[in-house]
């Protein structure tokens, strides 16, 4: 087990170094200079070149690649061009206001998604179905951004009920989050009735009903975690997918969260802050599939077999180099 | 619905079961009775897609309708009416109708007065639940007991079943499959029901793990009196496990009878056919002997006898009518022609 988890953490490290290469090649091909939207547009040239110097644009990509990496591994980020400031530090003060909304996103998805699936796939090929899948189907194919004008029309606008942006006071969360949990909704509950309606064609569920339990004992019980395993694996990605949909919400409501701090470092050429939120955004991705990953071994009880069988075998080995030693 | 009966646990009369299907209605069951008593094995033999499993099916109400459909008959399991005519106000007349016990009412009797053992250990267990809770379920389902009684009950039945009682906390993964099909029998006997319908148990194991499985159920059944339906395929585990034996062909009873009835002297010529297609070790023969041409094709069964054109004995006068199911000598039952004639 702990091999597991040492072997996947340190699988994180090519994968983040791979993002950042992939931002600096980003980076090389954008057209745009940093020091235009730097400095006023009657800058003379000796001041452009002063500051493109400090910054080290003059340096060639790869040496300011290994530069930033070998920063990274130090815990630092980078100065943010426009404020000057350490972007970890930054990224901390905004981090929390995405994570509380893509949890609320996630809680929404799942308590909605899980039973409407289930739901939906008891009732398979009654109206009932249909109408949730084509539901479904209408809000995992509706933009964010989109989803999020229409709330804002709706419940701001007309109905007052809540603020349209920013966060005077946690109202201010409830749209972002349901804009982002639907789209997730959608997929959870469209996973949650396919693999429920496989689970219940099982010979297990056929022997639970010849012992004669109930049919709501059968759903809970028998179908019910089994369902959930892929429902479980999609989370990681669902959650993948919402951090990258907070950049547009985020920007929309006007959350001073992660997304909109990415979004307006890329209009602004700040490419510290970029790649310091892109890093972090795909560190925190990876961090969090592991941990979904972990939680498999409860859910799915013949992965942690396969752990052990592992581990077992490893200490059969050690045992018979030992005996090979003696001899 | 309690009728008073000597020591006859289950009895089921003319049962017909057809699936209708969009292809057209499959004729599974088609009008099949037979009786087992208490303690008693009766081996139902038949080629796939013969009936078999239907039959089971119908005791435990586990059909699935639709496409399922039991057009007539009666099952009787220890005096309570499963399964029977009704006469229901339809308009004016009043109508014979096939009513069934509700789903809610099946409950108390699927696990309790009689189980099922499935074909395939592998997939007929939760794979993410412990298999000792999924004996105990059963068991804290029907007999009103707190969870550690249960548990206590379930580890006994592992026991019984020859599996160390130890092995509660574990999954099905990390069992072979001989030991899932334990673990399925303990999940059957744990109530100790009435009737235990084996459907083929032990098809899916190996030779040698087949003798251990089914010498293990047989002192089970006989320690619990239980009456065994055993479904299979194999003359040799009829040979072993049972007292009578019921050769079903197209969804009818072909030949009925205890085994001496059944092995020495067989009267229908698929039975005989059957028979001799099981290879001997004294002869020597170079090939098997198979019955020609292919099983009755339940979607579009004949008007004569389902076995007419595959019988090596057929005459034009079996092409009259379906066969009656003759009494031939006491207690063996035959369906054909030839023998209601009294030429065999």
């Amino acid at each position: 087990m702990t091999k597991f988890v040492l072997r996947r953490v340190l699988l994180m490290i090519p994968i983040l170094l791979g993002v950042t290469l992939l931002i600096f090649i980003l980076r090389a091909v954008t057209p745009g200079d940093p020091v235009d939207s730097l400095l006023s547009q009657n800058a003379t040239p000796e001041q452009r070149a002063e500051l493109r110097e400090e910054l080290g644009l003059n340096d060639p990509l790869v040496i300011q690649f290994f530069r930033y990496v070998k920063d990274v591994f130090t815990g630092d980020l980078g100065l943010s061009y426009s404020t000057r400031q350490p972007v970890l530090g930054e990224i901390l003060g905004r981090f929390p206001y995405t994570l509380i909304i893509c949890f609320g996103a996630v809680t929404i998805g799942l308590l909605l998604g899980l039973p409407l699936g289930v739901f939906s796939a008891l009732k398979q090929y009654t109206w009932v179905d249909s109408t949730i899948l084509v539901l479904s189907m209408l809000f995992a194919a509706c933009p964010g951004f989109v989803l999020a004008l229409v709330l804002i029309t709706i419940f701001s606008v007309n109905l007052g009920w809540l603020p349209a942006v920013g966060l005077a006071s946690n109202l201010g969360y409830i749209l972002p989050m349901v804009t982002i949990g639907v789209s997730s909704l959608s997929r959870y509950t469209r996973i949650t009735r396919s693999s429920f309606l496989e689970v219940i064609r099982q010979d297990y569920i056929r022997t639970a009903r010849a012992k004669g339990q109930t049919e709501g004992k059968i759903i809970i019980r028998h179908a019910f975690r089994n369902a959930f395993i892929p429902v479980a694996s999609s989370i990681g990605i669902q959650i993948g997918h919402q951090l990258g949909g907070a950049l547009i919400v985020e920007t929309v409501f006007g959350i001073p969260g992660i997304g909109k701090y990415i979004g307006d470092a890329i209009t602004a050429r700040n490419f510290p802050s970029v790649q310091g939120g892109v890093l972090f955004l795909a560190f925190v991705f990876t961090l969090i599939n592991l941990l979904v990953d972990l939680s498999f071994v409860w859910i799915n009880p013949r992965l942690k077999s396969s752990f052990v069988y592992e581990s077992e075998s490893r200490e059969k080995r050690i045992l018979r180099k030992g005996a090979r030693e003696e001899r | 619905m309690k009728r008073e009966n000597n020591d006859t646990v289950v009895s089921i009369k003319d049962l017909v079961v057809h699936y209708e299907t969009h292809e057209g209605v499959v004729e599974a069951v088609n009008g099949v009775s037979f009786e087992i008593k208490k303690g008693e094995v009766l081996g139902l033999v038949g080629e796939t897609g013969a009936g078999k499993t239907t039959i089971a099916l119908s005791i435990m109400g586990l059909l699935p309708v639709p496409p399922a459909h039991v057009i007539d008959g009666e099952i009787i399991l220890d005096g309570e009416i499963l399964l029977g005519k009704q006469k229901v106000q339809k308009g004016r007349k009043k109508k014979d109708v096939v009513v069934a016990k509700s789903n809610h009412e099946m409950r108390h009797i699927r696990g309790k007065k009689v189980s099922m053992i499935f074909q395939d250990p592998m997939t007929a267990l939760n794979p993410v639940r412990y298999v000792g809770d999924q004996i105990a379920e059963v068991v804290e389902l029907h007999n009103i007991c707190s969870a550690k009684e249960a548990t206590q009950r379930a580890k006994e039945m592992m026991e019984k079943v020859g599996i160390p009682a130890e092995r509660y906390y574990e999954y099905p993964h990390q069992f072979s499959g001989g030991m899932r099909q334990r673990v399925i029998i303990a999940i059957a006997l744990a109530c100790e029901p009435e009737l235990l319908l084996a459907d083929e148990p032990t098809t899916a194991l190996d030779v040698t793990i087949q003798a251990q499985v089914l010498d293990m159920m047989r002192t089970l059944q006989r320690e619990q009196q239980t009456a065994l339906l055993m479904i299979t395929h194999d003359l040799g585990i009829v040979a072993e496990m049972c007292d009578r034996c019921a050769i079903i062909y197209g969804g009818q009873i072909v030949e009925c009878g205890d085994l001496e009835h059944i092995f020495d002297r067989p009267r229908h010529p698929y039975t005989r056919g059957l028979l001799s297609s099981i290879p001997s070790l004294e002869k020597d023969v170079s090939r098997l002997s198979p019955i020609p041409g292919l099983v009755a094709d339940p979607m579009d069964l004949p008007e004569y006898c389902t076995f007419y054109d595959r019988c090596d004995k057929h005459c034009e006068s079996c092409k009259t009518g379906d066969p009656d199911l003759v009494e031939a000598e006491p207690g063996h039952f035959v369906r054909c022609f030839r023998v209601e004639k009294g030429s065999v």
